[in-house]
């Protein structure tokens, strides 16, 4: 590429952790959004997600061919935390920003790059994920849905499920069977799926706060065009749990509660209650700690490490933190009427050591890698 | 692992073939560390020290612990950051948080728990200010000799119109409590690594209902959540030991990291006690297996020189005296 180097290089990561601030502290100002937790999943606003792409903030790790920010997983990591530190509207370019884009980046085409990256940074694109099934949740070689071989592409058929936000998406990433003859971890493939095809249905799921993100997916008969396979045919299994393994690394293991937190500490100080410094002290030393260990995985992905223990550790104990944050909480006293902040995140916690492979199922990762 | 980390863990690893399993204090083996220079790793050379940075310290520390030595190397580390190094075949310990007045020139006063308090030559205390020395084999001061639960030698210490000298070239109280907890968070660290790793390979060798321990699913599982936890605990000591060999690093970023990293050891080493313990059954309860030169060290250490409970308060404190934005900036970062 010919282009002169410009800003982004130069942006140093303080930089970028005052920008997002500014960024959120203005639409905090203007009441444009209720700081939450959980906002990554539950907090959709495709405008916010909107103005940081045209501040360079998402894409921010990939080339600037495509118009990502050519920058390194550390910078990522600054931009990630500042916005879950602010409890920021964020879900609408979550999983295209941390996970879809960087599969397509990793196996996809030339073509499929250039059709999606660019999109993606520019948040035109709302991804979802098709990855679980009815009989396939954390055991996802057990997935059934077809991927036929026909003229020109692929017709799809069978049902995903617990797809947040696809009733918004553009897009689906879709894992599915394109082999049903060998044993179950092969004859898998990814694909990006259109969701104004015909014959997809989406059908809501609540969750039990009542709240809709959640959906089943039915695909009927679904053409899925040749080139929007991502990688190589039946190469799927292992391109799905790279996939996993790098996304259970990130800061939203750590922080889906943060706000409530800093609710507690503010109530704490306003009050002059010192009944739980201690308490106070333990969740701090943890949350701190457990930042240097995110910061940690980032560094090994700039280095071109693959850390999928550290990332299976850091997801199961930082969703163990975000979970007692609320009891924290709860203690100190913060009201806890069905609209409070303390009940919306307890509403949502079960989830946190559930999604991305469940805490059970990392905790046996480890175990394995332990017993070698 | 750098390479200096590298050799020294080399060298440690050499040094543990030799030890005798038989008592849990081994002066000869202390001697022998000393002569080595290790206990002066991070005191320029220029002043009589090994050289060297805290990092490279904080590996022997570690090391030592891990390999089941139990030793004075923390305290005297940490006296000879303060005083320089020792004079010849004898080390100097150190007390934090004492309520003496250090201003004077003499001193009576009780100290109930000074490690090592028979055996050292000269006594540091440091206030919450300003630091002083004592010689302990002197007039005026009268040790009563006692032992921790890990067995290491620690004494009641009865100072009665003690000579007392101030030391006011000494680095800022504040520098020393921090090498002092830092150096304890390793410890802890090296004796969960030590625990675990005894376990692991037990587990692996011992065989029941027909087949080795680890094929028992929770028994895989308990090891996995101790690794988990260590590795977590590891990571706080690396943060901490960064930001004190960083430069102009706040003092409450400073300060709140060592302080986290003590609490995560301590908290962990708890827990890696109880485990390592259930895993092993009878056998690792008695004096002959090895598992007891780990676990009652970390029944020692986690609340030696300061509490875990003291500590976990003082981080509490710290993080309520400040808004969000140092929170998240300096406490958390």
């Amino acid at each position: 590429m010919s282009t002169v180097e410009t800003a982004p290089d130069s942006r140093s990561i303080d930089a970028l952790r005052n920008e997002v601030r500014e960024l959120t502290n203005s639409w905090l100002s203007q009441g444009r959004y209720t700081p939450r937790s959980d906002c990554w999943l539950r907090s959709f606003d495709l405008e916010f997600s909107r103005e940081l792409a045209e501040r360079g903030l998402v894409g921010l790790t990939w080339p600037r061919e495509f118009g990502g920010g050519g920058l390194d997983a550390r910078s990522r990591l600054a931009v990630v935390e500042e916005l879950l530190r602010a409890g920021a509207p964020v879900a609408a370019h979550w999983i295209g920003d941390r996970q879809i884009g960087p599969t397509i980046l990793r196996h996809g085409s030339r073509d499929l790059q250039h059709e999606f990256l660019p999109r993606i940074i520019r948040a035109e694109v709302v991804f979802c994920l098709g990855m679980s099934e009815p009989e396939a949740g954390s055991d996802l070689a057990a997935v059934h849905t077809v991927a036929a071989k026909v003229d020109g592409g692929w017709v799809v058929n069978g049902r995903k499920t617990w797809t947040s936000h696809a009733h918004r998406a553009t897009h689906a990433y879709l894992l599915a069977r394109t082999d049903s003859g060998g044993r179950k971890h092969h004859g898998l493939s990814e694909f990006v799926v259109d969701m104004s095809s015909p014959g997809i249905e989406v059908s809501p799921i609540l969750d039990m706060s009542g709240e809709h993100h959640f959906n089943e997916v039915a695909f009927t008969d679904v053409f899925v065009p040749e080139h929007r396979l991502i990688g190589e045919v039946g190469n799927g299994w292992k391109q799905v749990i790279e996939q996993l393994s790098f996304e259970r690394g990130g800061p939203e293991r750590v922080l889906s509660t943060y706000p409530l937190l800093i609710a507690a500490l503010t109530h704490l100080r306003e009050t002059d209650d010192h009944r739980f410094d201690m308490e106070v002290g333990e969740l701090v030393a943890r949350l701190a700690t457990l930042r240097r260990q995110c910061w940690n995985i980032a560094e090994a992905l700039d280095e071109g490490r693959a850390p999928v223990i550290d990332a299976a550790s850091l997801k199961y104990l930082g969703t163990a933190f975000e979970v007692d944050v609320i009891e924290f909480a709860r203690r100190v006293g913060l009201p806890a009427d069905r609209d409070s902040a303390l009940a919306q995140a307890l509403l949502a916690s079960p989830g946190f050591s559930i999604r991305g492979g469940s805490s059970d199922i990392l905790l046996s990762i480890i175990a394995k890698s332990e017993a070698r | 692992m750098s390479d200096v980390s590298g050799e020294l863990t080399a060298l440690i690893r050499d040094i543990a073939k030799n030890v005798d399993d038989s008592s849990d204090w081994a002066p000869e083996l202390w001697h022998t560390i000393g002569e080595l220079g290790l206990a002066t790793i991070g005191i320029p050379e220029d002043v009589g020290g090994s050289g060297g940075s805290i990092k490279d310290l904080m590996v022997v520390i570690r090391e030592l612990a891990r390999a089941g030595i139990g030793t004075p190397i923390v305290e005297a580390s940490t006296a000879a950051f303060v005083i320089g190094p020792p004079e010849p075949d004898s080390f100097d310990t150190v007390v934090v948080g004492s309520n003496v007045n250090l201003g004077a020139p003499t001193v009576t006063a009780r100290l109930d728990a000074v490690p090592f308090g028979s055996e050292a030559n000269r006594l540091v205390l440091v206030g919450d200010r300003d630091s002083a020395e004592v010689a302990l084999a002197h007039e005026g001061v009268t040790i009563w000799v006692s032992t921790d639960v890990g067995g290491l030698p620690t004494g009641r210490v009865e100072l009665d119109g003690a000579q007392l000298r101030s030391l006011p070239n000494a680095p800022e109280a504040t520098a020393i409590v921090e090498r002092l907890t830092l150096g304890r968070a390793a410890s802890l660290l090296g004796s969960c690594c030590g625990a675990y790793e005894l376990t692991r390979r037990y587990v692996a060798e011992r065989r029941q209902f027909g087949g080795p321990l680890i094929d028992i699913p929770a028994v895989a599982s308990a090891l996995a959540q101790m690794t988990v936890r260590i590795r977590h605990a590891e990571s706080a000591v690396d943060r901490a030991i960064d930001l004190c060999v960083e430069s102009d690093v706040p003092a409450l970023r400073r300060l709140s990291a060592v302080a986290s990293a003590r609490v995560a050891t301590a908290d962990c080493a708890t827990m890696v006690a109880r485990t390592t313990h259930q895993l092993h059954g009878a056998v690792g309860v008695t004096r002959e297996y090895g598992l007891h030169r780990y676990t009652r060290r970390i029944w020692a250490w986690r609340d030696a020189d300061v509490s875990e409970a003291s500590w976990l308060d003082c981080l509490g404190t710290m993080a309520l005296d400040v808004d969000e934005d140092t929170l998240w900036n300096q406490v958390l970062a």
